[in-house]
This record gives structure tokens, sequence and C-alpha cells, in this order.
């Protein structure tokens, strides 16, 4: 069932109703740039980003069918746009090299063997917040989409699934992969 | 932590925090979860840690845009789709 404001959006932009595109560009410029930030991208090419995304939006808007929400459908836009801009041709690797650093840690048991050091939680400080950037830039640019997308925007798996088309088990491997990754690199700092 | 029956081994709750599947499992099953993480201060510390870098990544990847309102970015954004021709805008 689709919801009705919806409808009327998309019905107003592909007619090019007054103030349509004032609407989207107000709505989803803030949540955009977010999430072009997440991938890695400075303000400028940020806004590049976002501003190719809405112009590829308005291009293909009588193609867009409704079953997903408007949100869902220009983060995948940008998401590809910014594989494109990044030239990323290489593949997720089917093993990141911090798979056996993590797997490492436990015995044949599933018990730990090399227990997580650090705080369970800790102030937001400046120097923890440099090395978050820090650490967050060793990450792929899937792995921070799946970041952003599961821990920053609150998105469910299902959703992530639909704007990355990306099945389950990917998702799922990559959320491992990018909070595994995170942890062990503070951990080094926590040291 | 020993490992005892029915619980999940650290490794496999560690994996179940880590790939975002906890509010996904059977409530059973998550009663355990939160039952080994009352009781094992490792497991604890891990999901301590991965909130706390979420926490984190929510301030890192979102503050700029309540900062910024991103006015001058959503003019110049606008005045290029209007400028596109008239399939655009």
């Amino acid at each position: 069932m689709i919801e009705e404001a919806l409808k009327e959006q998309v019905y107003a932009l592909r007619e090019r109703k007054d103030g349509a595109v004032e609407a989207l560009v107000e709505q989803y410029t803030g949540p955009l740039m977010g999430a072009a930030f997440a991938l890695g991208f400075p303000e400028t090419d940020a806004e590049e980003l976002v501003q190719e995304t809405f112009a590829a939006l308005l291009s293909s808007i009588s193609r867009f069918e409704m079953r997903s929400q408007l949100k869902t459908y220009l983060f995948g836009i940008l998401y590809n746009k910014a594989k494109t801009l990044r030239g990323k041709q290489a593949r997720e690797k089917r093993v990141d090299p911090q798979d056996p650093v993590f797997q490492g840690r436990f015995d044949k048991m599933g018990l730990w063997t090399a227990p997580p050091k650090g705080p369970e939680d800790a102030a937001l400080n400046d120097e923890l917040r440099g090395w978050i950037r820090r650490c967050s830039e060793g990450l792929s640019l899937t792995q921070r989409a799946v970041l952003f997308l599961k821990d920053v925007d609150g998105e469910e798996t299902e959703s992530v699934c639909n704007i990355l088309e990306l099945s389950h088990t990917n998702v799922r491997v990559l959320l491992h992969r990018a909070r595994n990754k995170m942890r062990e690199c503070l951990e080094k700092h926590w040291d | 932590m020993m490992k005892m029956p029915f619980m999940s081994s650290c490794k496999e709750l560690t994996d179940t925090l880590a790939e975002g599947e906890l509010e996904s499992v059977y409530w059973h099953k998550r009663l355990l979860i939160r039952m080994h993480l009352a009781m094992c201060v490792h497991c604890n510390r891990f999901a301590g840690q991965l909130a706390l870098i979420a926490k984190a990544l929510r301030e890192h990847w979102k503050p700029r845009a309540r900062v910024h309102g991103y006015d001058a970015v959503k003019r110049r954004i606008l005045s290029h789709l209007k400028g596109q021709g008239p399939n655009r805008c």
C-alpha cells in the first residue's frame, strides 16, 4: 500500500509542480550531505555528489515505482554515484585482513583467549573523537555506508539491503567487519 | 566465563552483536544473550564498546547538518537543478 504523502510528492515532482523541487531539496539535502560525509567525502565533493543525486532522481522520477520510500531511493542513488566518483572497481574482499585477528581472540569453544581491552564506556572527549575519525578512514566505502545506515541513521537491515542492493548476508558480514575494524583500531588507542 | 549449556559462546554472542542481529533473534535467545552479558565481563565490555562507537559515529557524522543548516548549499543545488533545461526542472 503506497502512502498518500509519497504518491503526492512523486506526482508533484513528475509534473514539476511549483515548489515540488524546492521541497525535495529542503527535505533531503541535510540527510544526503550527512551520508556523503559518512562515505568520506569532503564538503565540496559532498555537495557535488548530492547535487548529482537530485539531478539523477529528477531524470528518473517517471520510472520510480514507489516500492520504497523516496529517502531509500535517494540514498541508493547517492551510494552508486559515490562508488563511481571513487572509481571503485574492486569488490569487497572475501576475507578482510581483520577477520583472522578477530577469530584469533577465541578458542575452539568460542571462549575469549584475548578479551577486549579498554573501557566499557567512555566520555566522548576530543581525543576519542579524533580517534573515531581516524579509525573510520580505514573503512571501505561500503563498510562506511552500512555503518552509517545502521548505526547513525537507524535503518532496519532490510532497508539497508534495498538501498545498497546487497543480500542480508552481505550486510551482516559488512557490518561485522566495519564494527570490528573500528573496535580493534580504537583498542590500540586504549592500550 | 565457562560455556554454559543452551547459552551462546562468547564468539557466537559477539558475532550476533557485531552483525546487528540481536533484535532479530527469538525472544528466548535474546534473554539468554542478556543473561550471558550479565555474567561475562568481557562480552559486556565488547557490547559497551560497540555502543560507544555507534554513539561517537552519530556525533561525528551527523552534527555538521545541524551546525550548517545548509541554506547556501540548498540554494546552489536548486540553482543548478533549475538551470539544467526543460527536462530537469
